[in-house]
């Protein structure tokens, strides 16, 4: 598909446009606090782009952390409206790949997730390359780029004031089929070549995976997790994790069914009603999210559920880095045996 | 020989001679500015501990989680001191099975800058401890660095306000609770189902109701080190729940928490002679 | 949004039936208040629902009526917040029910086999549901003997009493009822648990499937007892009940590493569990 130029102009012209048709989310910068949030706005003016990710990944967009299922009145109850046509400007590469797993998960695997869905089907994605990357960056390490394409419609490169747009569908091609169609060639490929170079090398997931599969009874667990205090930061600020809890409201015969997200790290996760809990230990909390995002869903859809975007590095209030703690299991579990 | 080559030091030889069988201290973590905390069982593993500006967990809340093991020796600057006060006084931790290796605090940084906490510190230095690592940080340097906060001379309507816009941030990642050292509940107030106490949204009432109830069960028992502040992922400054918290109990109570190894907890003492009329 | 699988369907609440002496397990006979909903309300024994009351919430229970029964029936311990609410309806109520849920105990591998049932306390629901099943006049020549042991910690707990009475007498099944501890009451006559009494009876593993359901405690100590009498891993299928949200594979909740209980399961034979973390 074309790829086109367009002007720091010509894009403040096109935001205008989409949110006179939908809401259109961008990164903006957190009042007084020092980072940038996805939020709704009229113009390009109100966005920044000048940090590599913002808090909060755009999960929130498709699966909000408080969403209703249904409502209820005087005993009878509905399913929601259907959510609007929205555009989220601006999301990185790792945030958009973290967007088509959580959709192969929820949209695939037996049973569609309709709220997901609903959402997803009005949901334009267009996406910003990275030049430079945060220190706590990693995608190319598990199989990202910084200027990867995956879950976009349209990615769009920074070459100084100017940007490069790349159509990735035939929706995101129609966003600026009016735009000048560029001169200059691979200079986005040389910027994110630039950029990959300085992100750590990749890890070998496969390999990983194979340590995985036969390495749930490894005493290495045992150290892994002794800093991890079990809060829902990693969890809740990853873009992949995907876990709910499901709760009434009610008032004067009015409420919602309303999920939550909810944390595999958190004790009563996984306790049954009668107080047993496969999962009472902290280290096997901990074990768990690891593997999830290492194994299981590979095992589950066929791919890691972490896509180096570095939040729970950042946040982990213990200092934890997930990038250690999967060196630590590539160098101290044992290689599985070939399955036969 | 610097502190850190006294902690290392005495920390190997405590090990060593199986005095303990663990230290509980800090590491450099791999992200820049940041530690962890580390749970040495080898001798030879004392060489990664650390003790500066980036070490600001609280170590008492880890004890916890390591205690069955044995005797443990913990790295404990004013603040982690104060909490293993509570900690003994609520019947959660054995003085005889803990070596509590003191030292001198300066004011821990997040982001570069020292820490609120750390500016209206009253306490570097550790309250108990078996021995002294280096010399003791000077008393009153930190609280002169800057003035305290000034959230007490808010009117309540402004209060409300900006409570409100910070907790409004607040996901509900339970970062706050999980790093306290004194949230050890086995079943915290949030979680419990029957009856469910706290609605499980992001609601501004439900994340309210958290964290005012939270504070209540703090009051006379936070130690203000300002974990859960540092903690928390959406920059929420929960210490103007806790200082305003920990200063009532002050005026009514007379009683500060955890800084003498005698006194009683403020709000866990029945006394006929109690001043408060509803408690009689 | 069509076919949302979140969406309960009214069912009404026809019968409630008390169970037992300690009045905490009720059965509850369900039908559709659209009846055609019941024809399009297709099942296997092994499946389970959610039950949902507007307000109160929603959980999973084991089916425990047969495909062929018109009413769709589960039996209920009250344990805490929903199924307090759901012991306290009346008949001609309306609830909800979403489903049906999870695999099935293989009927297919069953066929042409002996079948031997092993069950203990209030987890019988979904095998009261495949027995009423198996011994259906049409049904019953495909199988070879069906051998059920099914036990409680007295007459009093024991489910379905009229049923399982009849059951004792008949050729179709050999039923072997037991309880913990003897009352005075002169049914049943046998004093023992579950796994005990699994090993005098001693039914043959030869051509034959065994089906596990009950407290984990029962299936830890049934397991050896079916290994010993020559049953293979391949053909011992145990039914899990793991914390449950969505039912259909997206809340996270139940996973026994890669697989999803509610998806995957709840039945398992033993061979695949033992690929799988314990963590049930
Ligand atoms: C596949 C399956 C089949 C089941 N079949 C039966 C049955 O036939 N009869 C029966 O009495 N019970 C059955 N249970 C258990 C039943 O679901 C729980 O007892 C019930 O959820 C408790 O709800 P509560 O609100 O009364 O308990 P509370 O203690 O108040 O529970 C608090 C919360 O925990 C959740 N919860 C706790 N334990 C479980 C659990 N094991 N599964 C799902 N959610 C849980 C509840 O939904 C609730 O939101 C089954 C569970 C599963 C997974
Ligand atoms: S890894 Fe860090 S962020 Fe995650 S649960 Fe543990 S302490 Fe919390
Ligand atoms: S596991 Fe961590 S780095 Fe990986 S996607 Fe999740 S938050 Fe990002
Ligand atoms: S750490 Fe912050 S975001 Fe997490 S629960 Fe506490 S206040 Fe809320
Ligand atoms: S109950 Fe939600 S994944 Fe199984």
């Amino acid at each position: 598909m074309t790829q086109r130029v367009i002007t720091a102009d010509g894009l403040a012209k096109l935001v205008t446009e989409w949110a006179k048709k939908g809401a259109v989310y961008a990164p903006v910068k957190a009042g007084s606090k020092d980072w940038t949030e996805f939020r709704r706005v009229t113009s390009l003016k109100e966005t920044d782009f000048s940090r590599v990710n913002t808090k909060q990944s755009a999960k929130g967009l498709l699966f909000p952390q408080r969403e209703v299922m249904l409502r209820f009145k005087d005993g009878k109850s509905e399913e929601p409206a259907a959510p609007e046509e929205q555009v989220i400007l601006g999301i990185r590469p790792c945030d958009a790949a973290a967007i088509a797993f959580q959709a192969k998960f929820f949209t695939g695997q037996g049973q569609t997730d309709p709220y997901f869905k609903a959402r997803l089907d009005r949901t334009t994605f267009i996406g910003f390359a990275c030049n430079t990357p945060a220190e706590t960056c990693f995608c190319t390490a598990v199989g990202g780029s910084p200027s990867g394409t995956r879950g976009l419609d349209l990615l769009l490169t920074d070459i100084g004031g100017k940007y490069l747009a790349e159509p990735v569908t035939d929706k995101g091609a129609a966003l600026i089929a009016d735009m000048p169609d560029p001169a200059i060639g691979d200079l986005e490929r040389k910027l994110a070549e630039k950029c990959a170079e300085q992100m750590p090398q990749a890890i070998d997931t496969a390999a990983l995976k194979r340590r995985l599969d036969s390495g749930f009874e490894h005493p290495v667990w045992d150290e892994l997790n002794l800093a991890c205090v079990n809060c829902g930061a990693c969890t809740f600020l990853c873009p992949t994790c995907h876990c709910f809890d499901v709760t009434d409201e009610e008032r004067k015969g009015r409420g919602a069914r309303i999920r939550v997200w909810d944390s595999c790290q958190f004790c009563i996760y996984s306790q049954h009603a009668s107080g047993h809990n496969p999962r009472q230990t902290a280290r096997s909390r901990y074990r768990n999210r690891v593997m999830d995002k290492f194994k299981y869903t590979v095992d589950m859809v066929g791919e890691l559920s972490c896509v180096g975007c570095g939040r729970c590095i950042i946040e982990c209030p213990a200092g934890i880095d997930v990038r250690e703690t999967v060196e630590v299991l590539t160098r101290q579990l044992p290689e599985a045996a070939e399955k036969k | 020989m610097s502190r850190e080559e006294a902690l290392r030091k005495r920390a190997r030889e405590l090990l060593e001679s199986k005095q303990v069988v663990m230290v509980v201290g800090h590491r450099a973590a791999s992200t820049k500015g940041k530690a962890q905390p580390a749970f040495i069982a080898k001798p030879e593993d004392a060489e990664s501990l650390i003790f500066d500006e980036t070490c600001g967990q609280n170590l008492a809340g880890h004890l916890l989680k390591v205690k069955h093991l044995g005797k443990i020796a913990v790295v404990t600057k004013g603040c982690d001191s104060r909490s293993i006060l509570v900690l003994l006084k609520e019947k959660q931790l054995d003085r005889a099975q803990l070596h509590i290796l003191g030292v001198g605090c300066e004011g821990v940084k997040e982001d570069g800058k020292l820490s609120d906490s750390c500016i209206t510190c009253e306490y570097p230095n550790p309250i108990v401890c078996d021995e002294m690592l280096g010399e003791p940080a000077p008393g009153d340097r930190l609280q002169t660095l800057n003035p305290k906060p000034q959230t007490g001379e808010l009117t309540s309507d402004e209060r409300w306000r900006e409570l409100s816009e910070d907790v409004s941030r607040c996901i509900r990642c339970y970062a706050c609770r999980q790093v306290c050292p004194n949230c050890y509940c086995p079943v915290c107030f949030v979680d419990a189902s029957q009856p469910a106490l706290v609605g499980k949204t992001t609601e501004l009432s439900d994340n309210m109701v958290f964290h005012i109830m939270r504070a209540l069960h703090m009051a006379g028992r936070c130690v203000e080190c300002g974990s859960c502040a540092r903690a928390c992922p959406m920059g929420i400054d929960l210490m103007k729940f806790n200082r305003k918290a920990a200063q009532i109990v002050k005026e009514r109570f007379n009683v500060v928490a955890g800084v003498k190894e005698d006194d009683a907890p403020a709000l866990t003492v029945f006394d006929p002679n109690d001043k408060q009329e509803f408690i009689r | 949004m069509p076919g949302n699988p979140y969406l309960p369907l009214d069912v009404r609440v026809e019968k409630v039936t008390v169970e037992n002496d300690a009045k905490d397990l009720k059965t509850f006979d369900l039908s559709f208040v659209d009846a055609s909903a019941r024809t399009a309300f297709e099942f296997i024994p092994g499946q389970f629902g959610f039950l949902s009351i507007i307000g109160t919430g929603e959980a999973p229970f084991g089916i425990a009526s047969a495909p062929s029964e018109e009413f769709i029936k589960y039996t209920v311990k009250r344990v805490g917040g929903f199924t307090t609410a759901l012991h306290e309806l009346e008949p001609g109520t309306v609830i909800g029910m979403r489903g049906p849920w999870g695999n099935s105990y293989p009927l297919d591998l069953m066929q042409g086999k002996d079948v031997v049932i092993v069950s203990g306390g209030f987890s019988f629901t979904t095998l009261r549901s495949t027995i009423v099943h198996l011994l259906d006049p049409k049904r019953r020549p495909q199988f070879g003997k069906i051998t059920c042991v099914y036990g409680a910690r007295s007459a009093g707990e024991l489910l379905y009493k009229d049923e399982i009475k009849a059951w004792e007498s008949s050729s179709d099944i050999d039923l072997h009822l037991c309880v913990d501890k003897l009352g005075s009451d002169p049914w049943p006559r046998t004093e023992g648990l579950v796994p005990n009494v699994l090993k005098q009876v001693a039914p043959s593993s030869k051509n034959a499937i065994a089906l596990v359901c009950g407290p984990p405690i029962m299936i830890r100590f049934t397991h050896p007892v079916l290994e010993a009498l020559g049953f293979r891993p391949d053909d011992v299928f145990l039914s899990l009940e793991n914390r449950m949200k969505c039912g259909i594979g997206k809340c996270g909740h139940c996973n026994l590493g890669s697989k999803y209980v509610c998806k995957d399961g709840p039945v398992f034979s033993y061979s695949q569990l033992r690929g799988l973390p314990a963590e049930y």
